[in-house]
């Protein structure tokens, strides 16, 4: 299966240790990954902050980066919905550019969905370096895909060594919601503490994410407030046991 | 000073036309209240809503177990056990004086039987009885139907069954026919209009448990203006 | 920071729904740093999610539910003419006497002049939103009319002047011990903050009024125009009182609260208790018809309905038609992130949380609510916890769309998100970008790694929480190395 990634601006910036992680990932699961370049931004906070001739802007120049991609898949889940739910309706007044909009949005998931729904993958051959106590944070976009939690619970109880904790409130937005964390910074600061002690309430060590926003806004919080688990995205959890498993086999 | 009947009624009308054509304008309805296309209206689709399945042989026994999960004290008897089941509800409540109303159930048997067990025993048909009801410790009512999905009781008024003997006594205890015992609401509803010759009631009550309320710091409280207990006899 | 959107200015014009503060910013500040508000949410409003969740669950398909009785609205607003002449016409037929006001005033005048024609001194009132957007208690005491609230929160409210802060739930920004020295003032009796003692107090006044009361005012749930009934869903019993003791009954409702048929009301029913509170239904379904018929012995003697426009037209006229499916549950206040940590003072509205977020700046235009349709992070638990779907966060993106489009939204801000757009258009201004951030921050970053204090506009970040500094390669140049390494592998 060939895929091609999109990283995301935030991602390529500032965690691209998750990119990787996801190439490294699919490429385990018998995929062959590829990075398009000219790749850019999906246009939320534009969007989101009632810009939408922006957003078109950097839509189109989206779906034309991906033109000839099979299945495009991304670490973000706010950036999936953007693109699942907005984008068609961005072309409302452009038939031929709303075609190529709907091709591009179904060829578009999230990485957790294209998991499960499309490679259907089954983890329990793997095993984390250590035994690892997990909680898991829904990120509130994956709402916007129509999905729960739960895929992304299976997959990390599949894990050898992984011991899952429920979080007090999972649901419950972290806050950061793009420029809203900065334009309204109390109160996403009072909802990111929130998160955090619902976090250390459960004892884990690591709590998981599917989104760079939602990385940055409660790591960033945990590291203010000295907590003591850290924040991972799922993709970095899987490419550590998929790595540790693969050493182990080696050796 | 007050407007008159006349004046109101004038100003009202001149306010309808305006309030109107200000909906039918936003609405861009050109025409004056034309029904809707018979097929724009949305089915409503019975396995959305159903939750006990119609004619279900054990909706009594439903009933009974969601009525007492509401808070509901029920007792299960037969027509010759009414009399008994009263007597247990009512010891050692402090009640002297009830007013009897039932809407369908004769009430002879039951005031009868109250008032030789010592009560002062009120009914609907009594002058005064608006005022005697808000005075009186217990009312005992029967109901039009029970609803077993969720365990509510339905009444509704008419000539001879009022509104408040369900509402300003502090103990409340219904009659309940278990053949009044209906699955869900969906079967119970229709009989308000049925059961009357098509023209509604004037008051319509589902009651779903005693008067409550979680107001003050989320602590939930019993008895705020309605009753306080309300007690069910399901008869056979 | 100082805002993208420029400070409350004087309203510049008239607004149909009542203001209790125009200053959201200072108002969620402090409300954002008190922990005990956010206790006392968790408490309410948190616990209230969660019954809905899981009384929801309790029905065979209960999305399936939510989508027809969405249905059931919006096509009951298309064709909102027909059904309120019907409603109208069978009200009148069972007794009854309809009223259409146009204005919130109006409204008010109505219902003075049904008491000054009957002779009303003292007016007992059932809970209703409908009229605290007409202050209608205010106009009675203008007149010379006492006005009672009889619902616990509200009763609790008027005696201490305050507002409800919540759709269903009034007084949750107050605790028993507050609610204590509220009824210690007001009945001057001692000190207490037992729950079930202050409710008896209230209960024991409450009811001898009930009988004093000349004419009761209740709001509506739902009005069915097939049937000409109005319909009450209530808990405590005040609201059956209102309408069953006093001789004159008075109901007000906002036009958009009718249904078609009988029919249509289970659909409902099944929804509204369950999303409102996790409760099947409330204690006291109420189906109104008329007034006491003859031969009966209790009821009021004259019913009297109220249908309120106040700007529910000018919305319906709009690409907002839907926000009129409301049926006033509160299920968004309780699921909204943002609603547990401001509670609902600091939308300083009639209707706060996510539904009061849309429908403020709609009644009373967007330049005097300039923040309302910003503070929200766009999660979505408002519209997957709504009973009639009604798609907030995309309602809440095309209030910020008309922001812009009306010159609200500040200049720079339009030219910030002009030039970002540009920038990331092409790929060497989008790497450019990149670098310059990298740059920046790394230079600002501790050695472990993180940035203590971002610069303007961005310092709202850094108050609450550090920010992660770029590592020194992004991930385009680490997924380069990659490759590279695995072709010289080959």
């Amino acid at each position: 299966m060939k895929v091609s990634l999109f990283v995301t601006c935030l991602t390529d910036l500032f965690a691209p240790d998750v990119g990787m992680a996801v190439v490294k990932t699919l490429e385990h699961f018998g995929c062959s990954v590829d990075f398009p370049t000219a790749q850019t931004c999906c246009g939320q906070p534009a969007f989101n902050n009632g810009f939408p001739a922006e957003a078109r802007a950097l839509a189109v120049k989206m779906i034309d980066v991906f033109h000839d991609a099979d299945y495009i898949v991304t670490p973000s889940g706010s950036c999936c919905a953007m693109i699942r739910d907005h984008y068609i309706e961005l072309f409302h007044d452009d038939p031929d550019q709303r075609k190529l909009a709907e091709d591009f949005v179904a060829r578009c998931y999230e990485y957790v969905e294209f998991l499960t729904k499309i490679l259907k993958v089954d983890m329990t051959g793997l095993t984390l370096p250590k035994d690892e106590k997990f909680t898991y944070h829904f990120t509130c976009h994956l709402r916007g895909l129509g999905a729960t939690g739960e895929p992304a619970i299976r997959l990390l109880k599949q894990l050898g060594g992984a011991q899952f904790t429920e979080l007090e409130k999972s649901e419950q937005c972290c806050g950061f919601g793009g420029t809203f964390a900065i334009k309204y910074s109390d109160i996403s600061g009072a909802m990111v503490r929130d998160k955090v002690e619902c976090g250390v309430k459960t004892g884990a060590q690591t709590m998981i994410v599917n989104d760079g926003g939602c990385a940055m806004n409660i790591g960033g919080a945990c590291h203010r407030m000295e907590a003591p688990f850290r924040v991972r995205h799922i993709a970095q959890v899987i490419a550590a046991a998929v790595e540790h498993t693969a050493g182990a086999n080696v050796s | 000073m007050a407007m008159s009947s006349k004046e109101i009624s004038e100003s009202n009308q001149a306010s309808r036309i305006e309030f109107l054509t200000a909906v039918r304008h936003a609405l861009g309805h050109s025409a004056q209240g034309l029904p809707p296309a018979p097929d724009a209206r949305p089915e409503i689709q019975e396995k959305l809503l159903r939750q006990v399945p119609v004619g279900d042989p054990r909706r009594v026994e439903r009933w009974i177990q969601q009525a007492r999960a509401n808070g509901v004290t029920v007792l299960r008897t037969n027509t010759e056990g009414i009399q008994a089941a009263l007597d247990e509800l009512l010891t050692g409540r402090s009640v002297k004086s009830i007013m009897v109303n039932l809407a369908d159930l004769p009430e002879d048997g039951v005031a009868g039987h109250l008032q030789s067990q010592g009560y002062q025993i009120h009914l609907w048909t009594d002058p005064d009885c608006e005022k005697l009801v808000f005075q009186c410790d217990a009312g005992i009512t029967d109901c039009r139907y029970g609803l077993a999905d969720t365990g509510a009781l339905m009444v509704w008024s008419d000539p001879g069954f009022g509104r408040s003997t369900t509402l300003t006594i502090p103990l409340h205890i219904v009659l309940v026919p278990a053949v009044r015992i209906v699955s869900d609401m969906i079967d119970a509803l229709p009989h308000v209009l049925r059961d009357t010759g098509g023209r509604m009631a004037s008051n319509v009550v589902i009651i779903n448990g005693p008067s409550k309320t979680a107001d003050i710091e989320m602590n939930l409280v019993t008895g705020v203006h309605g009753p306080k207990y309300l007690c069910a006899i399901v008869i056979d | 920071m100082t805002s993208t959107l420029e400070s409350q200015s004087a309203p510049k014009r008239r607004m149909s729904l009542p203001v209790f503060h125009p200053d959201f910013m200072t108002e969620a500040h402090s409300a954002s740093a008190d922990t005990a508000l956010h206790a006392a949410l968790d408490n309410s409003v948190t616990k209230k999610d969660y019954g809905r969740r899981s009384s929801l669950a309790e029905l065979p398909d209960a999305d399936g539910l939510r989508q027809l009785a969405g249905d059931i609205k919006r096509h009951t607003l298309d064709h909102l003419d027909y059904y309120l002449e019907l409603l109208e016409r069978n009200i009148i037929k069972h007794g009854g006497k309809v009223y259409f006001a146009a204005t919130r005033e109006q409204a008010n005048d109505l219902i003075v002049n049904i008491a000054q024609r009957t002779g009303s001194k003292l007016v007992v009132k059932s809970k209703s939103m409908v009229s605290e957007e007409t202050e209608l208690n205010d106009a009675l005491i203008a007149a010379g009319i006492e006005p009672l609230e009889t619902d616990l929160g509200e009763f609790i409210l008027q005696v201490d002047h305050d507002h409800p802060t919540h759709i269903v739930m009034p007084v949750i920004h107050k605790n028993a011990a507050e609610i204590g020295r509220v009824f210690e003032r007001y009945f001057k009796t001692p000190f207490t903050d037992n729950p079930q003692e202050l409710a008896e107090m209230a209960r024991v006044y409450l009811r001898n009024r009930f009988n004093q009361a000349d004419m009761g005012i209740s709001g509506v749930n739902f009005a069915i125009a097939e049937t000409g009934s109005i319909v009450l869903c209530t808990n405590e019993g005040n609201g059956r009182m209102c309408t069953t003791r006093p001789r004159i009954h008075v109901a007000l409702m906002g036009m958009e609260k009718v249904i078609p048929s009988l029919d249509d009301l289970p659909v409902f029913l099944k929804l509204l208790a369950r999303s409102a509170s996790g409760q099947a239904l409330t204690q006291y379904t109420n189906i109104i018809t008329g007034c006491r018929r003859p031969g009966e012995h209790d009821g009021p003697e004259e019913f009297h309905l109220i249908i309120m426009d106040n700007g529910r037209a000018k919305i319906l006229a709009g690409e907002y038609r839907d926000t009129l499916r409301c049926i006033r549950c509160g299920a968004c206040l309780n699921a909204c992130p943002i609603y547990r940590k401001v509670g609902g003072r600091t939308y300083g509205s009639v209707y706060p949380g996510p539904i009061g977020a849309l429908l403020t700046p709609l009644f009373n235009g967007l330049e005097n609510h300039k923040h309302l349709p910003h503070a929200s992070s766009l999660c979505g638990a408002c519209f997957e916890a709504c009973p009639v779907k009604i798609n907030i966060p995309e309602f809440l993106i095309k209030l910020k769309r008309d922001q812009v489009e009306q010159g609200i939204t500040t200049a720079p801000e339009r030219i910030i998100f002009k030039l970002w757009s540009w920038g990331l258009r092409h790929g060497w201004s989008y790497r450019l970008g990149q670098i310059a951030q990298r740059v920046m921050m790394r230079s600002i970053g501790n050695k472990d790694g993180w940035i203590k204090k971002l610069p303007p506009p961005a310092q709202g970040w850094t108050a609450h929480r550090d920010f992660p500094m770029p590592p020194k390669h992004d991930f385009r140049y680490v997924y380069k190395q990659y490759r590279a390494i695995q072709q010289r592998g080959k």
